[in-house]
């Protein structure tokens, strides 16, 4: 097991840096000078030419990408050209906003997803699967920018009930995570029903039931177990997605998160806020896939065999 | 000869599918005596697993449906028990050895777990009329390892291995394992459904040899579900030969085996063994196919296929010929006696 978390960790290492790579040269081949940017529009040729200088910006590109990485392995990811205070900072206090919400979200779409689906598959065809089946379609084909706005009509401006936007208490929390889940919740759900439905027709559930299985036993845990390998992996996507969702979400909300930093930072061709905000996305999203590959190798006898070699 | 355990009458299964009725089990009778063994034979489609799966009740739900007859367990009719007696009965009373050992063990659970799972679900002592022979006491967890330690040396595996899982076995140890959870709680009647199709020839004798060493030992009925006339030559008491939903052939052993009057679909299946002493080239197969189980036929099933087919065959349905314990199902033999 050890090994084979190893190995999953030191995959990390290539993941991360590709996207570094990705991410700077893209920064770096658009059009829109960074220096511009900063002096504005009527500063002088000869002033904004001084600070590209200064920034480093007329090196060869992977000159540059280089000595970003070496700095940024020691934690020093440079200061933002817009407000000139360390990246890293930024990033510090925003992060858990956007972490939140796409936990809180991920969460949710597990508690609605994953009971719905098993019911939905174990009443196959029943009006209740039929319906949920519906719902799960409307659910999905709502767009996230309109369904928040929808949310906020009803239940900031006209209920009352939750503040519209802005950080605060929990109640800031609500609707974007109910906007964030809903599409999420939706899909898992419909992958739960097809995979347990794939699943109880399996041999093995024969099986159980011949042994005297209650019914109770045969669902939760012959079945469950199985269909949770699929399950899984579907549950890290949504992870990361939402983490990517969270971007759109944040600035309809105007919730504080790497999102909304990320997005000003991209209008503003603030390269070291880019890199920074999605490096630690990246971190993120690796790390939650990690967890949940482990998950799966614990859950899973075949994969963890593959890595502890073979006891027999 | 008397003891009849199973008794089976009049039993019609049908599947519905998209609103097409499939006829999977068409009116059959059989009957298996206390300790002895039931061959069912036939072709892939003639409704044998269908008939095993309605004595447990466990037939698809909502696609699968008993319309007609009787099972009759020691006098009372499964059909007619509650869900959680039917329960308490599968594993315990009745119990199943399914087909292919590679898809019938839950792939993440260790087989050790799987095999005293079955003493877990029956660890509570019933109020069934039909257990009523068994001195129950509940089991400790520690009482339980032994059973399972104990059965899996029964079944030729070292009890050291119950905590690996299936995909570290060999088809033939799964098999073992598979018998093992039938046979744990030594059932009264054993259900084999074509418990050696899946494996290798070499382990298909051994897995035959230590059912029937536990079938011994248990004192259990079985019911042995297969396509091969060999296996019921060596194993069986009494022999159905099943044929698109119908049994055309019942009888002892000897009455199948020998004597010169048999339904053509069982003298089909007998020529189509291979002969070692002809010098054949190619097996004698019966030509055709079986009839769609979806299409409503008169007369008799088999009589698209019958060397021996006449005019009524076709539209009138055969009565039963019996002589003694032999049946046949066949126009043939029904005007004469």
């Amino acid at each position: 097991m050890h090994k084979y978390v190893i190995r999953r960790v030191l995959l990390l290492i290539p993941i991360i840096l590709g996207v570094t790579f990705i991410v700077y040269f893209i920064l770096a081949l658009t059009p829109g000078d960074p220096a511009r940017f900063i002096l504005g529009s009527n500063a002088t040729d000869a002033s904004v030419e001084a600070l590209r200088e200064q920034l480093g910006l007329n090196k060869p590109i992977i000159l540059r990408y280089f000595t970003y990485l070496a700095k940024a392995l020691r934690g020093d990811f440079g200061l933002s050209y817009s407000d000139s205070r360390p990246v890293f900072d930024s990033i510090l206090v925003r992060w858990p906003v956007t972490v939140k919400l796409a936990l809180f979200s991920t969460f949710l779409s597990m508690v609605i997803g994953i009971p719905a689906g098993i019911i939905s598959a174990l009443k196959h065809r029943s009006r209740i699967d039929v319906s949920f089946t519906l719902v799960s379609m409307i659910m999905l084909g709502m767009p996230s920018f309109w369904l928040a706005l929808v949310l906020m009509l009803v239940f900031s401006l006209s209920l009352r009930w939750f503040p519209s936007s802005g950080i605060g208490g929990w109640q800031h929390f609500i609707l974007p995570v109910a906007t964030m889940s809903i599409g999420t919740s939706a899909s898992l759900m419909r992958l739960v029903r097809s995979t347990m439905l794939d699943t109880i027709k399996q041999d093995y559930i024969i099986t159980a039931r011949a042994k005297g299985a209650p019914e109770r036993v045969v669902i939760l845990r012959h079945a469950l177990k199985n269909a949770l390998m699929i399950i899984i992996t579907q549950i890290g996507l949504t992870f990361t997605a939402l983490l990517a969702g969270a971007v759109l979400i944040e600035q309809v909300y105007g919730l504080p998160g790497l999102g909304t930093l990320t997005l000003i930072a991209i209008r503003s061709k603030d390269i070291p806020m880019v890199m920074g905000t999605t490096i630690f996305m990246a971190i993120i999203s690796t790390l939650m896939i990690l967890l949940l590959d482990i998950i799966y190798a614990w859950i899973d006898p075949r994969i963890k065999a593959k890595y502890v070699g073979g006891s027999h | 000869m008397n003891d009849v355990l199973l008794d089976i009458q009049d039993l019609e299964v049908t599947y519905e599918v998209n609103n097409e009725v499939i006829r999977a089990v068409n009116r059959i009778n059989i009957q298996l005596h206390k300790k002895e063994t039931l061959g069912i034979v036939g072709e892939a489609g003639a409704g044998k697993t269908t008939t095993a799966l309605s004595i447990l009740g466990l037939l698809p739900k909502k696609i699968g449906f008993v319309k007609n007859g009787k099972i009759l367990f020691k006098g009372q009719n499964l059909l007619d028990l509650e869900h959680e007696l039917i329960r308490q009965i599968r594993g315990e009373v009745i119990s199943m050895i399914f087909q292919d050992p590679m898809t019938s063990l839950n792939p993440v659970i260790p087989i050790g777990k799987q095999i005293a799972e079955v003493l877990e679900f029956h660890n509570s002592v019933y109020q069934n009329s039909l257990m009523s022979e068994k001195n129950k006491q509940k089991k400790t967890k520690a009482e339980i390892e032994r059973l399972v330690e104990d059965i899996l040396q029964m079944v030729g595996i070292s009890p050291s291995r119950k905590h690996d899982y299936p995909h570290q076995l060999s088809g033939g140890m799964k098999q073992r394992v598979v018998i093992a959870i039938a046979l744990i709680c030594n059932p009264e009647l054993l259900i084999a459904d074509e418990p050696t199709s899946a494996l290798d020839v070499t382990i298909q004798a051994q897995i035959l040899s230590i059912m029937e060493d536990l079938k011994d030992k248990l004192d259990t009925s079985m019911i042995m579900i297969t396509h091969d006339l060999g296996i019921v030559a060596e194993t069986c008491d009494t022999v159905g030969i099943m044929y698109a939903g119908q049994i055309v052939e019942f009888g002892t052993i000897k009455d199948i085996f020998t004597g010169d009057r048999h339904h053509p679909y069982t003298v089909g299946l007998i020529n189509s063994l291979p002969d070692i002493d002809s010098n054949q080239d190619r097996l004698k197969a019966i030509p055709g196919l079986m009839l769609s189980p979806t299409q409503i036929t008169e007369g008799c099933k088999f009589h698209n296929r019958c060397p021996k087919c006449f005019d009524k065959c076709s539209t009138i349905e055969p009565n039963e010929y019996v002589k003694g314990s032999h049946r046949i199902k066949c126009h043939l033999f029904s005007c004469t006696d």
